[in-house]
């Protein structure tokens, strides 16, 4: 193999690295996923068996129990939580309270259920980054698509994260010179639940948009992205 | 031990100004660029200094495969700036070829992955066409069979014919996470293979146990002691960088890197 097949060639045509690669993505739930931590704890083997890893391979993974690993697991719930908590304040405001700093967003119960949900673990839920270098390395657009389908936000919640988020999608567009993002560099809209439009313009700032008959297709139109439909 | 240069980390445009006056002063050689980086004007770490450069992004120890872009934009910027060594660490980042789902992931400790990570380093030693020099993140446990990741380490360096970059701040947190000893397995890397020391400081999170790379923070005089006694008794060592972030006060920076001149030169 030439160095550039053996460094790039997709893991489908590398079978011989399967077992390896499902050690390490048990390993990884097991570093941030209390509910697999949980499972765990009450029978490693059925954990290995459910991914088709004979019992031997325990050995390769961490003792969930020690204090080493829950020191692990909490160092890196607060470097997620220090992440999100930096572009959406407003949000986090709103479901954990005015003062909330990392640790205690880190503590949330909702938190888990993020850092447990496909939407953090699948690169291809997110967008591409900024830097030119493809999804999933950073967790501002993995939180919104997974916060938009699985958190219960009341109306100034459900504001405050399309705003955040807004705010970070065109800020970043703007920094970028990745084609998927430019797209975005306009500005972005969504629907308060009350029905009126907010706009993120592309200078930054959120907006109520008082404009008449088919709202969304007149800012589609103009460039602007809806946040309730986009995809990753 | 060959002549000594000194460096500081850089990780974008806002540290130009205090990097720039440092290289002005004569207390760096260079800036240690991490990368992948941006494209726009603030994202050039050049600034007429020579750079080295490094990446903390690439699973070059995961059966996952790399990462082609970020590997071919560390590629052109060691090309553009004729880096002596590429610098990478021996870790994982994700479940995927692409994705870093946070802190970089300490590689498995077992003798298939260590495998993985020698071809794996071969090949991307190979794809640079520069030598490559492996770095380990800072441990908080033990996963896998190996006797410790600087054995882990060792192998992989050795197998893949590799430099090292000894990073005294993870080095000293992962020996006073695992309750070893300060300076456990510098016996299990070949002396010769290192050409490159990374200070940085060092702080405790509340639990007052564990300990944690700190870039806003200064090194300790127990790892400037350390630096001391490897830049004496290291055969090829290189370079010696200094990490620390550019919120970080900058007369701390410009102070230790003063001392660093005056104790190591």
């Amino acid at each position: 193999m030439t160095p550039e097949e053996i460094l790039f060639r997709p893991g489908s045509e590398r079978p011989e690295l399967g077992e390896l690669v499902a050690v390490q993505t048990i390993y990884m739930k097991l570093l941030y996923c209390e509910a697999t931590n949980a499972a765990y704890r009450a029978s490693p083997t059925a954990v290995l068996d459910e991914c088709g890893l004979p019992a031997s391979t325990r050995t390769m993974l961490p003792r969930v129990e020690s204090d080493d690993h829950r020191a692990e697991m909490h160092g890196r719930r607060l470097l997620a939580a220090r992440e999100l908590l930096l572009e959406y304040p407003a949000l986090f405001a709103a479901v954990v309270g005015p003062d909330c700093d990392a640790p205690s967003v880190a503590r949330q119960p909702f938190f888990s259920r993020f850092l447990s949900s496909r939407d953090f673990f699948d690169p291809k839920r997110r967008l591409p980054h900024a830097f030119g270098i493809g999804q999933g390395y950073e967790n501002a657009s993995a939180f919104f698509f997974w916060a938009r389908a699985h958190l219960e936000m009341g109306p100034e919640a459900r504001q405050a994260l399309y705003e955040n988020f807004g705010l970070w999608l065109v800020k970043t567009a703007r920094c970028s010179a990745v084609p998927e993002l430019q797209r975005h560099r306009r500005g972005a809209f969504f629907f308060r639940n009350d029905g009126v439009a907010i706009v993120i313009t592309g200078a930054g700032r959120a907006i109520e948009y008082l404009g008449v008959g088919e709202v969304g297709s007149v800012l589609r139109a103009a460039g602007l992205t809806g946040l309730e439909d986009l995809d990753p | 031990m060959s002549v000594l240069a000194f460096g500081a980390r850089w990780d974008g445009g806002g540290q130009n100004a205090r990097l720039r006056q440092a290289f002005d002063a004569d207390l760096i050689d260079f800036v240690e660029a991490n990368y992948p980086v941006g494209s726009g004007p603030d994202c050039d770490p050049s600034m007429g200094i020579p750079v080295y450069v490094h990446s903390p992004a690439n699973s070059v120890a995961s059966p996952t495969g790399l990462n082609r872009h970020i590997c071919e934009q560390v590629k052109s910027a060691a090309a553009r700036f004729d880096s002596p060594w590429v610098g990478e660490h021996l870790c994982a980042t994700g479940p995927e070829a692409q994705g870093r789902l946070g802190y970089i992931v300490n590689p498995i400790l077992h003798p298939r992955l260590a495998d993985v990570a020698v071809e794996n380093a071969r090949a991307l030693q190979q794809h640079y066409g520069r030598p490559l020099a492996l770095e380990l993140g800072p441990h908080y446990q033990k996963v896998g069979e190996m006797p410790s990741e600087m054995h882990f380490l060792g192998d992989v360096a050795r197998r893949a014919d590799c430099q090292i970059v000894l990073d005294i701040a993870h080095y000293t947190a992962s020996n006073r996470n695992l309750k070893r000893s300060e300076d456990y397995g510098l016996d299990a890397l070949d002396p010769e293979r290192i050409v490159e020391l990374h200070l940085a400081g060092l702080r405790t999170g509340t639990d007052r146990r564990y300990w944690h790379d700190a870039h806003e923070r200064l090194p300790d005089d127990g790892m400037m002691a350390m630096a001391k006694e490897l830049a004496k008794r290291l055969p090829n060592l290189r370079a010696i960088t200094f990490e620390h972030e550019g919120k970080a006060p900058e007369a701390d920076f410009f102070a230790f890197l003063t001392r660093l001149r005056e104790e190591l030169s």
